[in-house]
């Protein structure tokens, strides 16, 4: 089962003096795999998980998700698709500072049309699955970094997406923070078997995955499969 | 594409939340709005209070009857010096005008005349100031809408041996008389004794100001004190019962008559007003659409100033917020979602902004009503048009930023710190 498929992919930027972000990108990811990214800054990590999760196009090449290419989507399809099987995390959390707890997990089901007396109740059993159960109506700002992350990835699951994106999402935490998020995804994979790609500069963040792809330049230098847990 | 009803309702909850966040500002920004609102909204009270007493006026003329003065100010509508001109160099309407026009009219239309003037009256001890004593012709109850209550109407013998009756309006009768009935009883005015044959049913008051507060006399009696100087005199001409003639020949033929009266040429102006409910109402129209054509465009601009400050505060809304439209769009948002939250703030925002307008022109409605003694009161049709001219604003300034929101490259957004 392909869950990723990408083809002779290349994203450059315009202008004079052409700055290719990626180029003649071939990768296959399956299901379920847990790939870590890796690659000194500037190589291109976030651009190609912002092309897989179609928030950007490439000027070159195909991108099929789950069999689909997403390239001849409109862009209402495409914001669905990313809401409901597509689950992303970040480096700096990315919630809305004004919302609380439930009311940032259930973003996502309330941009589905889904009532709140629906959609709360959803929010609150995602929260207490990553260890938020006493944080529901906490704002952003009254929660710790590994606590927001936490909250992150409970908006990131809610639909229980085949896919995971993270960028970089123990790059704000220290290190043992950074470890129980790794945990908690460990943990997460283990119940909803969803692909998970990973960006990362933390060593540690490689032990959690079963492949390892390194760009530089825009370009896969190295592409391995590992033992998990090594 | 269809927009379901939860995410409408995130959308307002989201409006709202962003609204009370900044309640000073928000406040602030929609302050034209207010100002621009309120006043349009209690000019036009004031222009259908006044609308409703001229039309009250008018219609105290009664339909089918025509008044000729001297010089009536519906003639001169926007200029005042005109009016003043005619009221100093016209021909003041005279008894002899009454008769000849009662005699070249005779036999088609009813010829009346009442003649206006102040005096005090008493009773015993008690005195009433600002009573009008009309001496009137014995046919002026067909000319005008004075309607007896009780006892009988003067008639042609009072007027022709000149006897010193009255009949009095309802707050003479009560002011005087207040514990006993007025009929037969007695009135002093300028030193003479007048016994109350009749008395008037009530009015009721224009301006706050009672019209029940008069003395009619015959034309006869009123003469021998008066001489034919009056305050004001006015001659009233209708159809005679027997005559099948329009509303507009009656005017025409009294136009005629007056102006063989007054031995005018062909070419020559009228000297002297005519006038008809007809003509009142079609004055007060005049006045209502001078007020609207210079008022309602100058609102107008300013409440498109007020719109483009709400534009530039939702502008400045959008930028402060670009990092979370980013993160709503990156999760799932439509761009349309985003489109629909900024311009429901928009226009949330201009709608209250308009109904603080409205509720600020009903106190200052209410407040000139009681200082004024009109009956003045905010029309449905002014509110419900003040809270669509309000939202209208907000959608219509709200569309540019808006747009500019829902356009945001995600990824930039995301970037933006
Ligand atoms: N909007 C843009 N315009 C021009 N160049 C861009 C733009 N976005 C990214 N780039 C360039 O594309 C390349 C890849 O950027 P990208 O953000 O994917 O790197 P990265 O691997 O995520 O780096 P980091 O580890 O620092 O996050 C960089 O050289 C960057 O300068
Ligand atoms: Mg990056």
């Amino acid at each position: 089962m392909r869950m990723i498929e990408l083809v002779d992919v290349s994203r450059s930027y315009g202008g004079l003096t052409k700055v290719a972000a990626l180029s003649n990108i071939n990768l296959t990811i399956g299901a379920g795999e847990r790939v870590a990214v890796m690659g000194p800054s500037g190589s291109g990590k976030s651009t190609f998980l912002n092309l897989v999760c179609g928030l950007d196009q490439p000027t070159a090449g195909t991108i099929l998700i789950d069999g689909v290419d997403i390239g001849i989507l409109d862009d209402d399809s495409r914001t669905r698709l990313r809401r409901e099987r597509i689950g992303m995390i970040f480096q700096t959390f990315n919630l809305l500072p004004t919302l609380t707890a439930i009311e940032n997990v259930a973003l996502p089901l309330r941009l589905n049309g889904m009532s709140r007396r629906v959609a709360e109740p959803r929010a609150v059993a995602m929260l207490k699955r990553v260890g938020l159960g006493g944080r529901l109506d906490h704002r952003p700002d009254q929660l710790s970094g590994g606590e927001r992350q936490r909250m992150a990835i409970a908006r990131a699951l809610i639909f229980e997406p085949p896919l995971l994106l993270a960028d970089e999402p123990t790059g704000n935490l220290d290190s043992q923070t950074g470890d129980e998020i790794l945990d908690l995804l460990d943990q997460l994979h283990g119940e909803l078997n969803m692909t998970i790609l990973l960006v990362t500069h933390n060593e540690e963040a490689i032990r959690f995955c079963d492949r390892l792809v390194r760009l530089r330049d825009g370009r896969v230098v190295n592409d391995e499969k590992m033992e998990r847990g090594r | 594409m269809t927009f379901g009803l939860s995410r409408w309702g995130e959308a307002l909850r989201v409006a709202i939340a962003a609204t009370l966040a900044h309640r000073l500002r928000s406040l602030l920004t929609v302050t034209g709005i207010v100002i621009g609102i309120a006043v349009v909204t209690v000019v036009a009270a004031l222009l259908e209070g006044a609308q409703e007493f001229i039309n009250k006026t008018a219609a105290g003329l009664g339909p089918g009857i025509v008044r000729i003065d001297k010089a009536s100010f519906q003639d001169f509508v926007g200029d005042a010096q005109a009016f003043a001109e005619a009221r100093a160099k016209r021909p003041d309407v005279t008894l002899e005008d009454f008769r000849g026009l009662r005699e070249r009219l005779r036999d088609r239309l009813e010829v009346g005349v009442r003649l206006d003037a102040a005096l005090p009256i008493g009773r015993g001890g008690r005195s009433l100031d600002g009573v009008i004593v009309q001496g009137g012709s014995a046919n002026i109850y067909e000319l005008t809408t004075v309607k007896l209550d009780r006892g009988r109407i003067l008639n042609e013998f009072d007027d022709q041996y000149r006897r010193p009756v009255c009949l009095i309006g309802k707050d003479v009768d009560e002011y005087l008389f207040p514990d006993t009935d007025s009929l037969g009883r007695f009135v002093k005015m300028g030193g003479l004794e007048y016994e109350v044959v009749g008395v008037a049913a009530p009015l009721g008051s224009s301006i706050g100001a009672s019209q029940d507060a008069f003395v009619q006399i015959p034309l006869g009696t009123f003469t021998r004190i008066f001489g034919s100087r009056s305050r004001s005199i006015t001659l009233l001409t209708k159809a005679r019962a027997d005559q099948t003639i329009t509303n507009s020949e009656v005017e025409e033929l009294t136009r005629v008559a007056m102006r063989l009266q007054r031995g005018l040429q062909p070419g020559d102006d009228d000297n002297f007003s005519v006038t008809t409910s007809k003509s009142i109402e079609a004055f007060a129209g005049r006045i209502t659409s001078i007020v609207a054509l210079v008022l309602y465009p100058l609102t107008g601009i300013a409440l498109a100033v007020a719109g483009v400050v709400v534009m530039n505060m939702m502008l400045a809304s959008v930028t402060e917020r670009t990092r979370e439209i980013g993160v709503r769009l990156a999760i799932g948002a439509r761009r349309s979602d985003i489109l629909i939250q900024f311009l429901l703030e928009s226009t949330l925002l201009t709608l209250v902004g308009g109904m603080i307008g409205v509720i600020f022109a009903a106190l200052l409605v209410m407040i000139a009503a009681l200082a004024t003694g009109f009956s003045l009161s905010v029309p449905l049709w002014a509110l419900i048009a003040a809270l669509s001219v309000s939202s209208s604003i907000g959608i219509i300034f709200g569309v540019f930023p808006a747009r500019r929101a829902a356009r945001l490259d995600p990824i930039e957004a995301l970037r933006k710190e």
